[in-house]
């Protein structure tokens, strides 16, 4: 029996006071709470939800398999989260639509990229290439 | 109480508190980390978690880490690192448990892939800062799921004292209900659940929540702390005991939803259906609590 209290002792059972290590590690962590609060409040104040504004930039355009891959990647530049955005492509001759691709992403934060392809059959650097950010719904 | 001042005797008085060497703080620490691991591992493998690093209402997230700190000195009474008989120690062992919260969350959250150098800032804090809260719930109960010293009489009877008085008793209900619904408010599931639910299906998830919340406290004497007040019928005890711990399990859901944004734009008969839902694993949380705790 008394083997096992002093045991117990040992392993924390009996009060404690607290040493320097754990009041170092304490203070690192109330900082980090602390932080975390006044970063996320500041975050709401200085940048309140708004609409997403996305940007689509056409970043390659290559042969892949049967056709061609355009390799695009979209920006959120707004303060407020895309969800189910769809990206369209659309090649134009003329005017006339000739051929069209969608992608879709799942989630586009404030403030993120995403990269993604379309696939066309024919040449897209032979065509017009109209790309853009068609809808998207509130997460 | 005669134990806990033998015990002060041992250690030489309150005032001079052993203090434990870095080798017992590490082990300490390794402990904690294991149970945030174990408590927040379900929300760090779930999708929704890391949407709502970026979706989530930074004031709502910002509430939560303010109300988690005192909730979580409360709980160093009956759990933490290492037994504290202090405020002050309490508070240590509160920031140690959120600081092994963070860090828990952040390695894991960078080793899946869902933090990486490049993201916005925004995203990578809110993703760990989601999970700190539940992560430091989980580090706290460490002692008590991997310590070997508690299990004894002596302990038992300290924390007893705490854990008979009523107050004590919703507290810990509070804590389970909010550990289980912070883990499961945030996936689509409940919400489907209560659209698809009908009013029937509810009211009979309501009966069953408060029978088994009754039944798993009172008549099946899980944790052994029941207790009815001489003379009180069963009634009394349902009304005290099992319809109070419901109410407040109800309003921890409702909390949780909104901080989580599911209230937003919401009907408040689907609310409240969502409140009915969630409380079903809160009540479940909030009658082990005892036996967790």
């Amino acid at each position: 029996m008394a083997g096992r209290d002093s045991e117990g002792k040992r392993d924390g059972k009996a009060p404690v006071g607290t040493s320097p290590v754990e009041w170092a590690a304490a203070a690192a962590g109330a900082v980090l709470l602390v932080a975390t609060i006044a970063y996320l409040v500041h975050y709401g104040l200085t940048k309140p939800e708004g609409p997403p504004v996305i940007r689509v930039v056409v970043e390659t355009v290559e042969p892949a398999g049967e056709g061609y891959r355009v390799g695009f990647t979209a920006t959120n530049e707004g303060n407020g989260t895309a969800a189910e955005l769809s990206i369209r492509g659309v090649l134009r001759a003329g005017g006339a639509e000739i051929e069209a691709s969608t992608a879709r992403i799942d989630f586009l934060p404030q403030e993120s990229s995403r990269s993604g392809g379309l696939f066309f059959r024919r040449d897209p650097r032979a065509l017009t290439l109209d790309l853009r950010a068609e809808g998207y719904v509130e997460p | 109480m005669a134990a806990s001042r033998g015990r002060e005797r041992d250690g030489g008085g309150v005032a001079t508190l052993r203090i434990p060497s870095s080798t017992e703080f590490f082990v300490g620490a390794g402990r904690a980390f294991a149970g945030a691991l174990l408590f927040s591992l379900p929300m760090l493998m779930t999708m929704e978690f890391w949407q709502l690093g970026f979706t989530i209402d930074p004031f709502r997230l910002a509430l939560l880490l303010a109300i988690g700190v005192p909730l979580l000195v409360r709980l160093s009474r009956y759990g933490g690192i290492r037994h504290t008989v202090r405020l002050q120690d309490d508070v240590a062992d509160v920031f140690v448990s959120l600081l092994i919260a963070f860090v828990t969350a952040g390695l894991l959250l960078w080793l899946f892939g869902e933090v990486a150098p490049g993201r916005p800032l925004r995203e990578v804090w809110g993703k760990v800062a989601v999970q700190a809260f539940p992560a430091a719930i989980g580090a706290m109960l460490a002692l008590n799921q991997f310590g070997q010293g508690d299990t004894d009489a002596d302990a038992d009877a300290d924390r007893g004292e705490i854990e008979t008085r009523y107050g004590g008793e919703l507290f810990l209900m509070v804590v389970g209900a909010l550990f289980l619904s912070l883990n499961l408010a945030p996936t689509d599931e409940v919400a489907v659940l209560a659209f698809t639910m009908s009013v029937w299906q509810e009211i009979g998830l309501l009966v069953l929540t408060l029978l088994l919340m009754h039944a798993f406290v009172h008549a099946v004497e899980f944790g052994g702390t029941h207790r009815r007040v001489a003379g009180e019928s069963v009634l009394g005890l349902f009304a005290r005991s099992t319809l109070a711990g419901y109410a407040a399990v109800f309003l921890v859901s409702v909390y949780v939803l909104w901080t989580f944004g599911r209230t937003d734009g919401v009907a408040l008969h689907e609310v409240i259906s969502m409140a009915i839902v969630l409380s079903f694993p809160g009540a479940v949380g909030a009658a082990f609590a005892r036996l967790i705790l």
